[in-house]
């Protein structure tokens, strides 16, 4: 039976004569290449796209022989990637969320950090602080290209310094931190495609800006920094909001 | 309302590949093989649409309501799915004509003052 696509098409009726069961190896590989689509996807469109991928290939040594190739199975797991993560659809909805989550809590620490600084002894300069907040507000800017150039940075940055900090308790502490680093990086990097929807700027900025006053306000009171401020931030969020199973997630 | 990607990242105009497909979905109702091979020669062979982008790009179109379905075939025992132009598919390919005309206006006519000094 085949589940209807999003445009209401579906693969019925079609009698594959190379069916999914046969055909020549080639068309076998080129089906297994398409298993990193969702099943959904795969039944309305599965037959489709092995007709055209087969449309060119006719040498029989090809179809004996042949694989897909590199560009072809790069093409197929980037809309592999396109459609998981596309408007509406549940995963999409969790990694950018977990994105401006985790960017929101790094926002908090940097502000934290500041405040704690001009209370407590000098200010020591990040480049992570000042990237992260030039990504939240690119991203809400609808700069994409921005947010993405800087999480790219964080990205390298943090898992560099995972990797040389070595074992111990420094290395764990690094491993704990950069992973948030990372964690969000990645999340902005896949959720803010081109195809992802636009973001619900006023409410992550409402969010900032209280946020970033109570940050203050703590990091004055307390000598305390809180490390954890994605982490925390992004499993709040994930648990108010539950983004896998409402729309309504703070996406729009 | 339409999504970033059918549109370049400035989001001025329409990706080369959504323009491509468009192009060669406003002559006729083309399957998926028909559209790769109308792209590769309106792009003078620049352009070979892979399936996985093809499939991209047709996916984006249709939720835009830029493109849509048109009819299936089987064809030596495979599928065939037809997709034609839309009002509004039409709409965005004349838009991004015109928009792109105007900077090929413009340029020549600097490349034309520029050789006349």
């Amino acid at each position: 039976m085949s589940a209807p696509m999003p445009d209401g098409t579906a693969a019925d009726g079609v009698d594959p004569g190379g069916s999914s069961t046969g055909g020549s190896n080639l068309e076998r590989r080129y089906r297994a290449l398409l298993r990193v689509l969702p099943a959904w996807y795969r039944d309305g469109r599965e037959e489709e796209m092995v007709e055209v991928f087969l449309a060119d290939r006719v040498d029989e040594l090809d179809h004996e022989h042949g694989w897909p190739g590199w560009g072809e199975a790069a093409a197929t797991a980037a809309l592999a990637v396109r459609v998981r993560l596309a408007s509406g659809r549940p995963a999409g909805r969790v990694v950018r969320g977990v994105a401006l989550a985790g960017l929101l809590g790094h926002v908090l620490l940097a502000a934290e950090s500041v405040a704690f600084a001009v209370r407590f002894g000098p200010v020591r300069p990040s480049v992570f602080d000042l990237l992260l907040v030039v990504a939240f507000a690119a991203l809400l800017a609808g700069r994409r290209g921005v947010a993405r150039a800087a999480v790219g940075v964080v990205a390298v940055v943090a898992a560099a310094l995972v990797v040389v900090s070595g074992p111990g308790a420094a290395g764990w502490w690094s491993l704990v931190t950069n992973t948030a680093l990372v964690v969000t990086a990645a999340a902005v990097l896949l959720g803010f495609h081109r195809e992802a929807p636009p973001v619900a700027a006023a409410r992550w900025w409402w969010a900032a800006a209280l946020g970033v006053v109570v940050s203050v306000v703590w990091a004055a009171v307390t000598p305390t920094l809180v490390y954890f401020s994605a982490w925390l931030v992004t499993a709040a969020v994930v648990a108010v909001f539950r983004p896998w199973r409402a729309p309504g997630c703070p996406r729009r | 309302m339409l999504s970033d990607i059918t549109w370049d990242m400035s989001g001025r105009g329409l990706s080369e590949q959504a323009f491509l497909v468009l192009t060669a979905l406003a002559e006729q109702p083309l399957h998926g093989y028909a559209i790769v091979q109308a792209v590769e020669s309106l792009s003078q062979g620049r352009t070979r649409l892979r399936v996985g982008t093809l499939y991209g790009v047709l996916d984006r179109l249709v939720a835009d309501g830029l493109a849509e379905r048109d009819r299936e075939e089987v064809h030596q025992g495979r599928l065939r799915r037809y997709y034609r132009l839309t009002d509004a598919g039409v709409r965005a390919l004349s838009a991004e004509v015109a928009r792109l005309s105007a900077h090929v206006r413009a340029a020549s006519a600097v490349l034309r003052a520029r050789e006349a000094r």
